[in-house]
């Protein structure tokens, strides 16, 4: 059944859960040369009949609008999170996940019950749709550590927020042993997990943390977006600036409160928008088109530019799209082609990361092939392009990208005075010829909303234009409004069929003749009389 | 599929469901039936008061192509169902899941247009001359017919 969930309900997170390194286990794995640990005598390999709430589809998009489903079909193993994603354990280790719970038995036996359909008209939507920040992933596999150490981890206690970061929490014992949930993670070969001055856990041969001015880190770029307030933004950057000129210096300063305001958004975070470049002078191709990108992220944060794969999108799955890595399927771009980074004024830089096809910002190349560049300044409008045509462009997945940036605009797509009044003036317009004021889109259901593209019909019905293009290509000239079903030429003249408006519009010519005829006998006047 | 369009097509189709799920609508509804699908739904109504199919449920299951609202769901009667608008197989003869499909109607309208067909077939254009026959000619035979055909659901 489902259950509005009340409003002072906290937002659902994922079950937190105690995560320790086994080290008897892993031991014990090492010496017998099998990997099946055991634990409540069950082989940890072996998968589990637990009921697990699925998070995926529906559920998950109904959990967002506070509808509970209480009785839910259940996969019948629970599959450990990808380890990929956090880069904090070795490949070859393994996550077991074990859920002690009193009314297991209970849960297995209960029958499955279909969905029902009716939801009380009293319940109330209460939407979740905060994201646990910091997020970091990589795009690549995880750096092998070629000599494990022989020191086992101590165990520590971590809390996972949804199957993107692992941080440490104090306070986060009470809640297991209530939960009464424990997460082991065992490993072949065990590596000690430290903490970086990022706040993410790292692993390394020998427990050391990678050294940030390494370039063999850049093997493994990670994909790193912080939260609103994360502290010393521009510090944890590392930023490799050229000698920069006076203007830049400038530029990377520190700004006034009221201009790194409007840089952010209402939650705080910077934004970058990448829009395909076209250049209408340019004989040749006009490179991958994609649809437009738009990226937030708080001072700090590192986001992957690289090469659309199937690993990268079962990382970013689980993952709100304006956190993703910047990606695109094309071949010239590499893997982990580049980089941008915000700091804490909001200034965004760009990094080649040793791509083999090169970065070109404004035409320039930013790095030779294969090597690391400086981090170079961006500025509002500025054109980048990612590789180069390979077979002359003639495939689309052998295209360059060339992309416009717009920084930090998020301030502008607020609707202002103008908007508003433009769009109450439609909707009065609807009311006075349809007698019904419609607020949605009836081919989206979506609402209509300043600020957007609208197609307004002879029969003063509209939609949003992305939407009803189709409609508007499929027979055109002529439209059939979906809504009345009543026709038109969208090509017709402007000039009016109506005898009597033909005749108004007459009349009007005539008056504006005589008038000129008068000014230009006055004119005549003037000059004869000097 | 291309990913705009699929992505166009999930987005109308959770708004529909929530549209679903907060109507007070008792007599019809409808459900995604895979968690990871939302392109195949089954949906139910409730026969209208004062005809042949009063208090008596029916399911239906519907069908989402890919340019969906562009293009009508195919939609078909589940349960057995004696109607001169339905056939054997469950396929159902209404207009505006043909020619006359309109972008703006959603699963809610279809539904509601199927439970009014309940109770006004269209006899001209029969899939079943028998039942459009009877309908004519004997209620209370067609009402007898009705109740044979009719399976109970327990699925909702």
């Amino acid at each position: 059944m489902y259950t509005p969930i009340p409003a002072n309900t906290p937002a659902p997170t994922a079950p937190t859960s105690s995560m320790t390194s086994n080290s008897s286990s892993a031991s014990n794995s090492n010496t017998s040369g099998s990997n099946t640990n055991t634990r409540n005598g069950r082989p940890s390999g072996a998968p589990s009949n637990e009921r697990v709430r699925s998070g995926s589809g529906i559920s998950s998009f109904l959990n967002t609008f506070g509808i509970r489903q209480n009785n839910q079909a259940v996969s019948s193993s629970s599959a450990a999170p990808d380890q990929r994603l956090f880069g904090t354990t070795p490949s070859n280790s393994h996550m077991n996940v074990v859920m002690e719970s009193a009314n297991i038995a209970a849960l297995q036996q209960e029958p499955r019950l279909h969905h029902p359909i009716q939801m009380p008209p009293s319940a109330q939507f209460h939407v979740h749709r905060n994201y646990q920040l910091p997020i970091s992933l990589s795009l690549t596999a995880p750096m092998s550590t070629d000599q494990p150490s022989q020191q086992q981890s101590s165990p520590q206690n971590f809390e996972v927020n949804n199957a993107a970061t692992i941080h440490e929490t104090l306070n986060q014992r009470q809640t297991n042993n209530a939960n009464n949930t424990t997460t082991s993670i065992t490993s072949m070969t065990p590596a000690t997990i430290t903490r970086n001055n990022t706040g993410f856990m790292t692993t390394g041969a020998e427990g050391s943390a990678v050294a940030t001015g390494n370039q063999e880190m850049y093997k493994n770029l990670r994909h790193l977006i912080y939260a609103a307030n994360q502290p010393n933004g521009t510090e944890i950057l590392h930023l490799d600036l050229p000698t920069a000129s006076a203007e830049d210096a400038s530029n990377i300063t520190n700004v006034d409160e009221v201009t790194l305001k409007q840089r952010k958004d209402k939650h705080g975070l910077f934004s970058i928008r990448l829009t395909p470049f076209i250049d209408s002078s340019s004989t040749t191709n006009q490179g991958l088109f994609f649809e437009p990108i738009i990226r937030k992220a708080g001072p700090g944060s590192q986001l992957v530019i690289g090469r659309y794969t199937e690993r990268v999108r079962d990382a970013i799955s689980k993952i709100p799209e304006q956190y993703h890595p910047v990606v695109f399927k094309s071949k010239v771009v590499s893997r982990t082609h580049g980089c941008f980074k915000v700091d804490s004024q909001g200034n965004w830089f760009i990094k080649d990361v040793k791509s083999s096809s090169g970065t070109f910002l404004n035409h320039q190349r930013l790095s030779p092939a294969s090597s690391l560049s400086k981090d170079t300044l961006l500025r509002d409008g500025d054109i980048l392009q990612l590789g180069m045509d390979f077979r002359g462009g003639t495939e689309e997945i052998y295209r360059c990208v060339r992309m416009r940036i717009e920084l930090n605009r998020s301030w502008k797509l607020k609707a202002n005075s103008f908007n508003k009044e433009a769009l109450h003036r439609l909707q009065n317009l609807q009311k006075l010829t349809a007698g019904v004021e419609e607020e949605d889109c009836s081919i989206c259901l979506c609402k209509i909303k300043p600020c957007q593209a609208i197609f307004i019909s002879p029969c003063a019905h509209s939609w949003h234009f992305r939407c009803v293009r189709r409609l508007v290509m499929l027979s055109y000239p002529q439209f059939v409004c979906p809504n009345c079903r009543s026709s038109c030429d969208l090509e017709a003249s402007f000039e009016s069929s109506d005898e009597e408006d033909e005749s108004d519009v007459e009349s009007e010519g005539d008056q504006l003749v005589d008038q000129l005829s008068v000014l230009m006998e006055t004119s005549k006047d003037v000059e004869s009389h000097p | 599929m291309s990913g705009q369009e699929g992505c166009c097509v999930t987005k109308r189709l959770q708004n529909e469901l929530l549209q679903l799920l907060s109507s007070t609508t008792q007599s019809i509804g409808a459900f995604p039936v895979d968690d990871n699908d939302l392109t195949y739904w089954t949906g139910y109504i409730m026969g209208p008061q004062g005809t042949p199919y009063s208090d008596l449920k029916f399911k239906i299951s519907l069908n989402f192509p890919e340019n969906y609202p562009f293009h009508p769901p195919k939609v078909k009667f589940v349960s057995p169902m004696w109607h001169p608008n339905v056939d054997k197989s469950g396929n159902i003869c209404l207009d505006i899941l043909k020619e006359k499909w309109s972008a703006v109607y959603n699963v809610e309208t279809i539904l509601l247009s199927l439970q009014s067909l309940l109770g006004e077939p269209n006899n001209r254009s029969p899939l079943n001359a028998v039942a459009a026959e009877l309908w004519d000619k004997d209620m209370e035979g067609y009402k007898k017919k009705v109740l044979m055909c009719y399976e109970e659901i327990d699925d909702y």
